[in-house]
């Protein structure tokens, strides 16, 4: 009885654990006066979003960021879904170093390569553009875009394919009416990958953005150096929106383990 | 043997063969051909172009091993290299620590097991700046941590963790330890009940069936989700940026000396150091893995 109730006391602990600090920032972006040694808020108030919304341009910062993940995501599914493609379908020379090539840029730290993508958009002018810091998200998203849709590729069973081309489909019609609807899933996660990678990543972001470029995340770093401590709070729980609904959508369909390589923090 | 007893493809037959595999090639070429222009481009030109950078004088043109000797030559880089090192080492021990009881909990199914999974992801799925804001904010000086702990008398005065180096430590572990727990999950997963009760059902006490079964089947996840937590704390960068105070390990550091002290050269030559270290760790795992595979 009183180990079951130790095994409890440790989960709860664990729990706390690891929510609390969410908590803390929604305690200080939805409260005010929230003063030394006291454990709640004084007073709750949408204060700090109202405050965000008028000396950050919050709405501006929303679209940019948003308007940067969409243009990540299609730009990633154009390259990656040919690619992916090609190499769960087809007999290609050297494909190991292929995908060496294409998945070498997770295997490094971003910050290695955010200082070449720096000087390089920079000298080219893609800095302080949402193409362009688009672009750089898309280094990011690209190589596990293609693990994913390679692994759904592969998955297909090619009688499925030429059972279509038995019974009458044309080219198109074998595409539209067989191969999409098999590799949806695939082609679903990864845009949801790209995107999320793209709404949440700071490191690229923070080398390359500029005065019309300000993102969610860079947003909140601004704030907190301003020492606006609530203000960062208040963007960063607009911040946190997407992944927790991706996560609440994720853990639905599947198991935990396999959405390990697309997330990364840093 | 058995292609022998077929004679080989000859004449228009071997000719069609070859063209359909010369279109294979080709076609699988034209539809690889965007990302991998993309990635030389936005990837390996400017990884080429730091490795360049580091290379020359931070004035003037030539080549120098200037930059190298600087960081790996005195006191105050080794010091980076080593704090960064440190922290990734202690920070990947401590989570699996709290990662191996866990996942052996988590095997089970009881009510909440759900959500506890939800729980896990929290860390790695959010933004890492958002998790490291939080965590500053609980471990403050009037935090939660430290009013509590003061209200219920198990300390008389706050305790300092933000800004220091054991706070930065539990943040890492905080933010990094699902990666070690998710893999060490799903190797646990793999491994046949039947062992286990056979153990019990020869006597042994749970302790021992964990000693002599599990934890010889699971050593290899517990590696793999050990590189896999050391690669993070190692890359890590929002955590020591928000919550590091004095201490710098390499990704701030390098952002530091690139951002406020423009010193690119400086700042390229840490950065490929870092990367080699990073790349280098993961093929010597990589390696590792096949070499357990084959043998």
């Amino acid at each position: 009885m009183t180990a079951a109730w130790l095994r409890r006391l440790l989960l709860l602990a664990f729990a706390l654990f690891i929510t609390l600090p969410l908590v803390m920032v929604l305690l200080e972006a939805f409260g005010s006066d929230w003063f030394g040694t006291a454990m709640l808020p004084a007073h709750w108030t949408l204060r700090w979003f109202v405050w965000a919304a008028q000396t950050v341009d919050l709405v501006d910062v929303m679209l940019n960021t948003v308007e940067i993940a969409l243009l990540a995501t299609v730009f990633t599914l154009a390259i990656a879904l040919p690619a992916a493609w090609a190499i769960a379908r087809y007999r290609l020379p050297l494909k190991p170093v292929l995908i060496g090539a294409i998945l070498f840029p997770r295997m490094i730290p971003e910050i290695t390569f955010a200082l070449g993508v720096a000087r390089i958009f920079y000298a080219i002018h893609l800095t302080n553009t949402a193409v362009g810091i688009g672009m750089a998200h898309v280094i990011l998203a690209a190589p596990f875009s293609v693990v994913v849709l390679v692994s759904s590729f592969e998955g297909m069973d090619p009688r499925l394919l030429e059972a279509g081309a038995v019974l009458g489909c044309g080219p198109l019609s074998l595409f539209r009416r067989v191969t999409l609807p098999l590799a949806l899933p695939g082609i679903v996660a990864a845009a949801l990958f790209s995107f999320l990678a793209s709404y949440n990543d700071f490191v690229l972001t923070l080398m390359v953005y500029g005065s019309d470029t300000v993102t969610l995340p860079v947003q909140t770093y601004l704030s907190l150096g301003n020492g606006y401590l609530s203000v960062a709070s208040a963007i960063s729980t607009i911040l946190l929106v997407p992944s927790l609904l991706f996560l609440l959508g994720m853990l639905r369909m599947v198991n935990p383990e396999t959405l390990l390589g697309g997330l990364k923090g840093a | 043997m058995s292609v022998a007893a077929y004679p080989a493809p000859a004449g228009a037959a071997r000719t069609r063969i070859v063209r359909a595999r010369l279109r294979e090639i080709v076609i699988g070429g034209l539809l690889t051909c965007p990302l991998l222009l993309f990635l030389a481009a936005a990837f390996y030109y400017p990884l080429a172009y730091t490795i360049g950078e580091s290379l020359t004088p931070e004035k003037g043109t030539g080549w120098t091993l200037k930059n190298y000797a600087g960081f790996l030559g005195s006191r105050d880089g080794l010091g980076v290299l080593a704090l960064t090192l440190w922290l990734a080492l202690a920070a990947t021990l401590l989570s699996l620590v709290l990662s191996l009881p866990l996942a052996l909990y988590l095997r089970r199914r009881f009510f909440g097991r759900r959500a506890l999974q939800f729980l896990m992801m929290l860390p790695i799925t959010i933004p890492a700046l958002v998790g490291a804001l939080g965590l500053v904010i609980l471990y403050d000086r009037t935090g939660w941590i430290n009013v509590v702990l003061l209200k219920l008398h198990v300390i008389g005065a706050p305790l300092r963790i933000d800004y220091t180096i054991h706070g930065l430590i539990l943040f890492y572990v905080w933010m990094f330890f699902p990666y070690g727990a998710l893999v060490i999950m799903s190797g646990l997963g793999t491994i046949d009940p039947a062992l286990e009760e056979a153990g019990r059902v020869m006597g042994a006490s749970p302790f021992v069936v964990f000693r002599r079964v599990l934890l010889p089947l699971v050593r290899g996840s517990l590696w793999a989700g050990g590189v896999m937590i050391f690669l993070q704390c190692f890359g890590a960068f929002s955590v020591p940026l928000l919550a590091g105070g004095d201490y710098l390990p390499l990704g701030v550091k390098i952002y530091r000396v690139a951002n406020v002290f423009l010193d690119w050269p400086q700042a390229s030559a840490m950065a490929v150091v870092m990367g080699i270290i990073q790349a280098g760790l993961v093929i010597a795992y990589q390696r590792a893995g096949r070499a357990r595979h084959l043998s």
